[in-house]
C-alpha cells in the first residue's frame, strides 16, 4: 500500500476543516458584538431622525400656511415636491428605525446574557485547541514526504481523527449551536439561570452553561446541560459538571482532594473514585436539591452501569453519606430529616424496581472526601443555607405570611432551587406554580438580598442555636 | 416515584416537540415529531412499570436525538454559520428526490460524528461542514429514504426497491448502488479518496458490510452501467481513476467482493426499470460543469447536481482542493433546490 496521496487529501481535508471551525467560531462571536454595534448605530440615527424630525415639522407648518408660507414663490417643483413629501418620509424612518430597535434589543439581551469575556474566553479556548490541533496536522504532512513507513503515519493518521479531532468537532457543534440555542431563546433562560448556579459555586467566568445533547463538561469551561434537561428542576446537575471542572481543572483549589483520591480505595479505581468524587462535591456545595434532581433525572438503579462511571447505587450512596456528613459538620444537623426523607425514597426506588443495593460504600471513602472538601475552604451547603430554603419553600408553595429572610447573594441559586425541591417535595401537585415562580426568582437575580458576597471562602461555623431560641 | 420519573419522561417529550415547533414552525418535520411525540407520552401515560419505562424512554431518547439534530442543523443554517453547505445539501436532496420521484421530505440535520439517515424523522445526519467532494455521501443515505418511499408506477401499494433490498439481504449495498446510479463515479471516489479506513477494508461493521464488498458493489455497478449503455463514460472512471486510488490505498488491484457474490446486475436492472430518469449520464455536461466551477459561464440547464459533484472530483484529482472551485460548487448546488 502506498496511498500517500490520498493520505495527503485526507490530511488537507482536516485542515480545511479545522480551519472551518476555528473560522465559525469567530463568525459567530462577531455576528453578537455586530448586533451590539447595530443598536449603537440605531441609537445614532435615532438622535439624527429626532432633530430631521423637527425641522420636517417645521417645514409642514410652513406649507401649512396660506401661500406655502417662507416657500412661497418657490419655483423649483422638484424641490417643492421634496419638501411637501418630507415630513412623511421622515416618519416612515423613524417607525422602521423603531421596529428593527425592538426586534434586535431582545436578541442583543439574551447574548448579553453571556458576557463577551465568557465568550471571548471559550472562543479563544476553542480556537487554541484548533490551533493545536492544525499544527498536529501539519508536523503529520511534514512527514509525508520523507516517511518509509507509510502503514504507520495512516494509523497515526486515523488515531488522531479518532481520540482527538472528533472530540475538538464534538465541542464545536456543541458551542455553535449551543449558542444559537441560547440566543434564540430557545432554552427558556435556562443556561442564564444554571450561570448565575455556576458562578455561585465556581466563581465568576469560571464556566459557562450551554445546551447540548448530553450532559458533560467540555474544554474545562463549558457545562453542557442536556436536552432535554433544559429546565428548571434540572437546573442543580450542573453541580455535577462544576464539580468536574473543579476537580480536573483546578488542582490548586483542592488539593487534599488529590491527594486522597490518589491513594488506593478498595474495589474502586483512580477514575471510579473522581467520578463518585464529582459527585460528592456537587452534594457539598448545593445540598439537598443535587440529590433530588439526580435521583430523579440521572440515577437508574438497577439499570447497566455506564462506561467509565461507577455504578448508580453507588453513586447515590456517595451523595446521601456527603448531605449526612454535611447536616452534621456544624453541630446543627439542620436537614438531617430531608436526608432520611432522600434515603427512604432511594431505598423505595430500589425496592420497586427489584433492584440491588450494589456494593456498599465504603464510610472511610466517605468520611475521606467529606474532610479533603472541607479543608478546600470551598463556600458549603449548610445549616444557615437550610434555614432560609425552608422559608422560601413556604414563599414558592404561595403561601402568605412573614417576609421570607433576604436572600444572601452569594447563596441566591443554592437557596432558591433546594426551597423549590422542598416545595415541590411538599406540593408536588403545585410543581408547575412552584417552577413558573422560581423561574421568575432566578431569572432575575438581585432581588431579595444584599449586596453580592464572594462564595468563594467558606463561610464560618454557624452558632448553636438553642432548641426554642431564634437568631 | 416511578410517577415522578414518567411525569420528567412527559415533560421532556413536549419540551422537544415544542423546540421543534419554535425553529422549524409549522413544517412536515415539525408535526411528524409532534406526532411520535404524541404517541410515546400517551403510551407513557399509561406506564406503572420500570421496564415499560425503560422501553419508552429508550425511544423518547432516539427521538430526541434526531429532533436535537434537527434543530442543530437549523439554527446553524438560519444563523449562517455553516458556510452555505446546508443550503447546498438541500438542494442535492431536492434535486435526487425529484429525478426519484419522491416527496422531499427528508430533513438534513447536523452531528459531528459520521452520517445516517434515521427513519423517525426522515433525517439526514450529516458533519457540519461537508465541502462538494463529501457530499456525494448523501446520495447514499437518501437512499435509504427513496428505498422505502419509492412506490410502484402502476401498483402504489408495492415498494419495489424495498423488495429489492429483501432480495439483495444488506440494504446497505442497495443504497450504495443507487449512490453510484444516481450520482455516478463521484461516489465511489469519495468513498475511497476521503472515508474508508485502510486498516479494516475487510471487516465489516455492526451496521454496514465492509468496504471491499461495497466498493466491489460500486464498481460492478459503473462496469454494468457502461455495458448497458454501450458508453465507455463509467468504465473509464473505474479503470482511470476509482481501481488505481484502491490499490494505493489498500495494496490491491482487486475489489472482488468477500461474503459472495453481490447482484449488481440485479440491482441495475430494477433501478433501470423504477428509476430511470435518475441514472446519471454524463453527455457534454461535465465539461460544462467543469468550466462553471473554474468561474467561467454559468452552467445550463443541462448540467445536474450529478455532474457538478463528478466535476468537482475531476477537477481535485487534476488540481488539488480548491477553495474557491468548493465555494462556487456549493452556491451551485444550492440553486438546485
Amino acid at each position: 500500500m502506498d496511498g500517500r496521496d490520498i493520505l495527503e487529501t485526507r490530511l488537507d481535508t482536516l485542515l480545511d476543516d479545522l480551519a472551518k471551525v476555528s473560522e465559525a467560531v469567530a463568525t459567530a462571536a462577531a455576528k453578537r458584538e455586530h448586533i451590539a454595534a447595530a443598536l449603537d448605530s440605531l441609537r445614532t440615527a435615532e438622535i439624527g431622525m429626532r432633530a430631521l424630525t423637527g425641522t420636517a415639522m417645521l417645514i409642514q407648518l410652513e406649507l401649512d400656511t396660506d401661500d406655502d408660507g417662507q416657500f412661497r414663490g418657490l419655483e423649483n417643483d422638484t424641490l417643492m415636491s421634496g419638501l411637501v413629501n418630507l415630513p412623511r418620509h421622515v416618519s416612515k424612518v423613524v417607525t422602521e428605525i423603531a421596529t428593527v430597535k425592538r426586534l434586535l434589543e431582545p436578541v442583543r439581551d439574551r447574548m448579553q446574557a453571556i458576557a463577551i469575556d465568557d465568550q471571548r474566553a471559550l472562543q479563544a479556548a476553542l480556537q487554541a485547541d484548533c490551533g493545536r490541533l492544525t499544527r498536529e496536522v501539519k508536523q503529520l504532512k511534514e512527514r509525508l514526504d520523507d516517511t518509509m513507513d507509510l502503514p504507520a503515519l495512516w494509523a497515526e493518521y486515523l488515531d488522531f481523527v479518532d481520540t482527538k479531532a472528533r472530540p475538538v468537532f464534538d465541542a464545536y457543534v456543541d458551542f455553535i449551536s449551543g449558542l444559537a440555542v441560547r440566543d434564540s431563546d430557545l432554552d427558556g433562560s435556562i443556561c442564564a439561570i444554571s450561570d448565575h448556579l455556576i458562578n455561585q459555586l465556581l466563581g465568576q467566568h469560571e464556566a459557562l452553561s450551554l445546551p447540548a445533547r448530553e450532559a458533560a463538561l467540555s474544554m474545562h469551561a463549558i457545562i453542557k446541560l442536556g436536552f432535554p434537561e433544559w429546565g428548571i428542576w434540572s437546573v442543580p446537575l450542573v453541580a455535577r459538571e462544576a464539580g468536574a471542572s473543579l476537580l480536573r481543572h483546578t488542582t490548586h483549589k483542592l488539593w487534599d482532594l488529590h491527594d486522597f483520591l490518589a491513594r488506593p480505595h478498595g474495589p474502586l479505581t483512580v477514575p471510579e473514585a473522581e467520578r463518585l468524587a464529582e459527585d460528592a462535591i456537587g452534594a457539598f456545595l448545593l445540598g439537598p436539591a443535587y440529590a433530588r434532581a439526580m435521583f430523579t433525572f440521572r440515577l437508574r438503579p438497577g439499570w447497566p452501569t455506564r462506561p467509565g462511571m461507577p455504578p448508580d447505587t453507588l453513586r447515590a450512596q456517595i451523595i446521601l453519606a456527603i448531605l449526612r456528613r454535611q447536616g452534621a459538620a456544624d453541630g446543627q444537623d439542620a436537614f438531617s430529616d430531608e436526608v432520611t426523607r432522600l434515603t427512604r425514597l432511594w431505598n423505595h426506588a430500589l425496592a420497586e424496581l427489584g433492584a440491588d443495593a450494589g456494593p456498599p460504600l465504603d464510610e472511610a471513602f466517605a468520611t475521606g472526601v467529606h474532610t479533603a472538601l472541607r479543608a478546600g475552604r470551598r463556600r458549603d451547603f449548610s445549616a444557615e443555607n437550610w434555614g432560609q430554603v425552608t422559608a422560601w419553600a413556604d414563599r414558592l408553595l404561595g403561601r402568605e405570611g412573614d417576609d421570607p429572610p433576604v436572600l444572601v447573594e452569594a447563596d441566591r441559586a443554592v437557596t432558591l432551587l433546594n426551597a423549590g425541591w422542598l416545595a415541590r417535595r411538599k406540593a408536588p401537585q403545585l410543581a408547575d406554580d412552584i417552577a413558573k415562580r422560581l423561574t421568575e426568582l432566578l431569572r432575575h437575580p438581585g432581588g431579595g438580598g444584599p449586596s453580592p458576597q464572594s462564595r468563594s471562602a467558606r463561610r464560618p461555623p454557624t452558632p448553636h442555636t438553642p432548641p426554642g431560641g431564634t437568631r | 416515584m416511578i410517577e415522578a420519573h414518567v411525569s420528567a419522561e412527559i415533560a421532556a417529550l413536549e419540551r422537544t416537540a415544542g423546540l421543534v415547533l419554535l425553529v422549524a414552525g409549522d413544517t412536515g418535520t415539525a408535526r411528524d415529531l409532534h406526532r411520535h411525540a404524541q404517541d410515546l407520552v400517551k403510551e407513557l401515560g399509561r406506564t406503572t412499570t420500570w421496564p415499560k419505562l425503560g422501553e419508552l424512554r429508550a425511544a423518547g431518547e432516539k427521538l430526541r436525538a434526531e429532533a436535537l439534530c434537527y434543530v442543530q442543523g437549523v439554527l446553524l443554517r438560519v444563523h449562517d454559520l455553516d458556510d452555505g453547505a446546508g443550503r447546498a445539501v438541500d438542494g442535492l436532496v431536492a434535486y435526487l428526490c425529484r429525478t426519484a420521484g419522491v416527496e422531499p421530505r427528508v430533513v438534513v440535520g447536523v452531528d459531528a460524528g459520521s452520517e445516517s439517515f434515521t427513519r423517525t424523522l426522515d433525517l439526514v445526519r450529516l458533519p457540519p461542514y461537508p465541502d462538494v467532494w463529501h457530499l456525494p455521501v448523501v446520495a447514499h443515505e437518501l437512499g435509504h429514504y427513496v428505498i422505502r418511499e419509492l412506490r410502484h408506477a402502476q401498483d402504489k401499494d408495492e415498494r419495489p426497491l424495498r423488495l429489492l433490498a429483501a432480495e439483495v439481504g444488506d440494504e446497505e449495498l442497495v443504497a450504495d448502488a443507487y449512490a453510484t446510479y444516481t450520482v455516478g463515479p463521484a461516489y465511489p471516489l469519495s468513498c475511497v479518496w476521503l472515508r474508508i479506513d485502510p486498516r479494516r477494508v475487510r471487516e465489516p461493521s455492526p451496521t454496514h458490510p465492509s468496504w471491499q464488498r461495497r466498493v466491489h458493489t460500486m464498481v460492478s455497478m459503473l462496469r454494468l452501467m457502461s455495458a448497458k449503455y454501450d458508453t465507455g463514460q463509467y468504465e473509464a472512471a473505474v479503470d482511470l481513476t476509482i481501481l488505481p486510488a484502491w490499490e494505493r490505498l489498500t495494496g490491491s488491484a482487486s475489489t472482488d467482493a468477500d461474503g459472495g457474490p453481490v447482484p449488481a446486475r440485479t440491482m441495475l436492472t430494477r433501478l433501470d426499470r423504477h428509476l430511470g430518469g435518475a441514472r446519471y449520464d454524463v453527455g457534454s455536461h461535465v465539461t460544462e460543469a467543469l468550466d462553471a466551477l473554474a468561474g467561467g459561464a454559468p452552467p445550463g440547464h443541462g448540467v445536474t447536481a450529478a455532474h457538478l459533484l463528478n466535476a468537482a472530483w475531476s477537477a481535485r484529482l487534476r488540481g488539488g482542493d480548491d477553495p474557491e472551485l468548493n465555494r462556487r460548487a456549493l452556491a451551485l448546488l444550492a440553486r438546485e433546490g
